[in-house]
């Protein structure tokens, strides 16, 4: 079954662990901003922090708008990754993507979640859980068993 | 280099300019950066006697190697400057985001030397760093000028500092706001950049992220760190630091009513369960921190309405305890006043408690107050005040430059109840049940402060006995110059119980960061150079031993603090003893051989300016 990393926006409190450590697999370095996660934070009511990443969709935009095919699927994670020889930069995906989820690296070509080749790095960092590893259908099983809560 | 972004930016508010330069790779190796690398640049470009409002003074920002970094609270900025309330130096720590910001824009801080003739603020994106006209700003409070320069710069993931009406109003404790809710706080940094007109500081950062030499070691390191930080029965992340208040009012050193008490008979309406109950809404974070300690708070309508995240321990003291006030609502929303109008609640709160003590007193009356009715815990007359004060409208104004101005204007012996230390308001632990505590009240650098020491946690703890002073001379030392390591690093101190109370706690951090292959005597010893450079800034500027002491209150009048009997502080068995252990002479100043020891040559000079 295809697993994501999934975000629990209630639990999130806008550390930015996540984006350090993606950019430290990614890229080597510390910098937030080549993370493919990024944690919005709302102002000044600091009742939000949302971590927002791909979601590898099915009928992905990124790969249907792609004028290079250079989004493809790694068919062994699921995960939409860029062929960096493929890739020219053109930005199209960044466009085509609801989530603004990709982004262009400093060497001019385009940078999303690729799920660390199915071992994602960011999750064991999350100090309070709000990422996680999972199926959309566990994700699901637990969203009603909280409303079942609710309900009893 | 690795850890530091290598460069520092010069702005020169007087023409106008702004320039970078590069980072002093000798001065970063000698004090690490942050606090310490800040106190260089103020130490040795400033002269003797300049005003801290005027053309001369300086603001030095700057963030450490660990800033920006994956290291748990990489996350602070120091920001160092002379005091217009105490004369003397001071220094400021900030978390949140401010300070990787600053780092990914390339810098490793900002210099601001001179005024601005109109209204000004700064606009850093990356290379690009510019003055820009504040006229539509000034006069807004930090939450308005925040939103504008978002809104103006089409990005809200923009980071600002600002000040408020009380950094315009030039009041001498005015804070930085940053963030809505953080602030570079203690010793009044907002009224010296009011006085350079310069409204806010706004920086947006991408292009340059943070190397280390080994990325993989460092990431090891730091989860060794978080396991260290999963500590059982921690009220930090559950409460926030309102957790304290429970064990500060046990101990019987929670300030009440002006520290003419030593506990809270209604701690319970302010306690961490109530506000947890009440008010929280939500855990925060700043950058790169897994403890939470934040609390995003609300008090959604009445006569109180307000957020803010907090409150913290120290404003729950100050402008609750302190004042006698067990209305739970009216602190968030003295909370939100101060961080809008960018005050120091801790000033803030110990200010109004001394006018209320004066009230009591009958030294003050309410035709003196503007018709304010000050009794103890009148919170509603505490909310009008704070406005007051921001502008300094009335007896607002008196108040409005501390507690110890204030007593000067008020005159009638009221210093009495003056509660600072170099005429920085005391933090919320009463000394008198906690004698290394008061020494490190007594002899820090930046006046009444608990954080430039934290002998409090031994204390608390019971690891070292609080009501002795037999060895805290050499303890209080110690702690100074290790949380002077902190405040270079810069981390934050809550983290202090992974890293540990010694040097030794943090080598291998500095090491992973910088690659420098530290031990813990250098450590230590670059701890001792960033406490000794300020403490001859301080002698430069004409203080000495006179000033190492504390309000007559803890000398003279005994406090029920849990002991056997009720105490004072012993700061005559201590102070002889800490010096000894510093290398000072009887007067409190450096010896000549203790200077050079450290590198501080250069410094002799102003040992002889007598």
């Amino acid at each position: 079954m295809q697993r994501i990393v999934v975000s629990y926006p209630e639990r999130c409190v806008g550390c930015r662990i996540c984006e350090i450590a993606c950019s430290m697999a990614t890229e080597g370095i510390m910098n937030p901003t080549l993370s493919r996660i990024n944690v919005l934070a709302a102002y000044p009511s600091s009742a939000l922090d949302l971590p927002i990443l791909c979601k590898q969709c099915d009928g992905a935009p990124c790969i249907a708008t792609c004028p290079r095919q250079a989004l493809k699927r790694d068919h062994r994670t699921g995960a939409v990754t860029v062929d960096k020889w493929d890739c020219n930069g053109c930005a199209i995906c960044m466009s085509a993507c609801p989530l603004g989820a990709i982004l262009i690296r400093t060497n001019g070509l385009a940078a999303k979640c690729d799920l660390c080749r199915g071992d994602p790095r960011c999750v064991g960092f999350c100090p309070v859980n709000a990422i996680a590893f999972k199926t959309l259908e566990e994700v699901s099983a637990e969203r009603r068993l909280e409303a079942a809560k609710h309900v009893t | 280099m690795y850890g530091y972004a290598g460069k520092v930016l010069r702005v020169d508010l007087s023409r106008e300019q702004a320039s970078v330069e590069d980072l002093d790779a000798k001065a970063a190796e000698k004090f690490l950066g942050g606090r310490g690398y800040a106190a260089k640049v103020l130490y040795e470009e400033t002269s003797k006697g300049f005003d801290p409002l005027g053309n001369d003074s300086l603001l030095v920002f700057m963030t450490g190697p660990a800033t920006g970094t994956l290291v748990p609270t990489g996350n602070r900025t120091a920001l160092v400057f002379k005091s217009p309330l105490t004369g003397g130096f001071a220094h400021s720590t900030v978390g949140g985001h401010f300070g990787p910001e600053l780092k990914f824009a390339g810098y490793d801080g900002i210099v601001v030397r001179g005024r601005s003739s109109r209204p000004v603020y700064l606009w850093i994106n990356d290379e690009r760093a510019e003055i820009r006209d504040a006229k539509d700003l000034w006069g807004k409070n930090t939450f308005e000028t925040e939103l504008k320069i978002r809104k103006e710069s089409n990005d809200n993931e923009m980071r600002v500092a600002s000040i408020g009406k009380a950094g315009e109003s030039l009041c001498a404790i005015a804070n930085v706001t940053v963030d809505f809710y953080r602030s570079f706080g203690r010793g009044g940094a907002g009224a010296v950049m009011g006085s350079k007109a310069l409204k806010a500081m706004a920086i947006k950062g991408a292009r340059r992220g943070i190397e280390v030499p080994d990325i993989e070691a460092l990431s090891k390191h730091v989860q060794e760190l978080y396991r260290k930080l999963q500590i059982p029965g921690w009220t930090l992340p559950k409460y926030g630091t309102p957790g304290m208040l429970l064990t500060a009012n046990s101990q019987k050193v929670l300030p009440t009513r002006n520290f003419q008490r030593t506990s809270f008979e209604e701690i319970e309406k302010i306690g961490p369960e109530q506000i947890k109950k009440e008010l929280v809404k939500k855990d925060k974070a700043c950058y790169a921190c897994p403890v939470y300690c934040g609390k995003f708070s609300v008090v959604e309508e009445g006569p109180y309405k307000s957020q803010a995240e907090g409150p913290e321990f120290e404003t729950l003291y100050a402008l609750g305890s302190c004042c006698g006030n067990s209305n739970l609502e009216a602190v968030l929303k003295a909370n939100m006043l101060s961080d809008m109008h960018g005050l120091d609640t801790m000033s803030l709160g110990v200010t109004i408690s001394f006018a209320m003590e004066c009230y009591e007193r009958g030294l003050l009356n309410q035709g003196d107050m503007d018709g304010l009715d000050l009794s103890w815990g009148n919170a509603d007359a505490m909310l009008t005040l704070i406005d007051r004060i921001a502008d300094k409208k009335g007896f607002g104004g008196v108040l409005a430059d501390g507690v110890r101005k204030a007593a000067e204007r008020i005159g009638k012996n009221s210093s009495a109840y003056a509660m600072h230390v170099k005429g920085m308001e005391l933090p919320g632990y009463d000394p008198r049940g906690l004698q290394g505590t008061g020494l490190g009240y007594a002899t820090s650098n930046r006046g009444a402060c608990h954080s430039s020491h934290y002998v409090l946690t031994p204390e608390l703890s019971g690891k070292v006995n609080r009501f002795e002073t037999q060895g805290k001379g050499a303890l209080a030392k110690e702690l100074q110059d290790l949380m002077a390591v902190l405040d270079s690093l810069v981390i934050c101190k809550f983290v202090r119980y992974a890293f540990g109370m010694t040097a030794e706690g943090y080598t291998e951090t500095i090491r992973l960061v910088t690659g420098r292959p530290v031990d813990s005597a250098e450590v230590a010893t670059i701890g001792e150079r960033i406490f000794n450079i300020e403490r001859m800034f301080n002698l430069r500027e004409g203080m000495g031993r006179a000033e190492d002491t504390l309000p007559r209150r803890f000398l003279e009048e005994p406090a029920d603090v849990g002991a056997s009997e009720p105490q004072v502080v012993r700061l005559d068995e201590m102070l002889d003893d800490y010096y000894v252990n510093r290398g000072y002479d009887k007067q409190g100043r450096p010896t000549k051989e203790r200077l050079k020891q450290l590198g501080l040559e250069y410094a002799v000079k102003d040992l002889e300016a007598d």
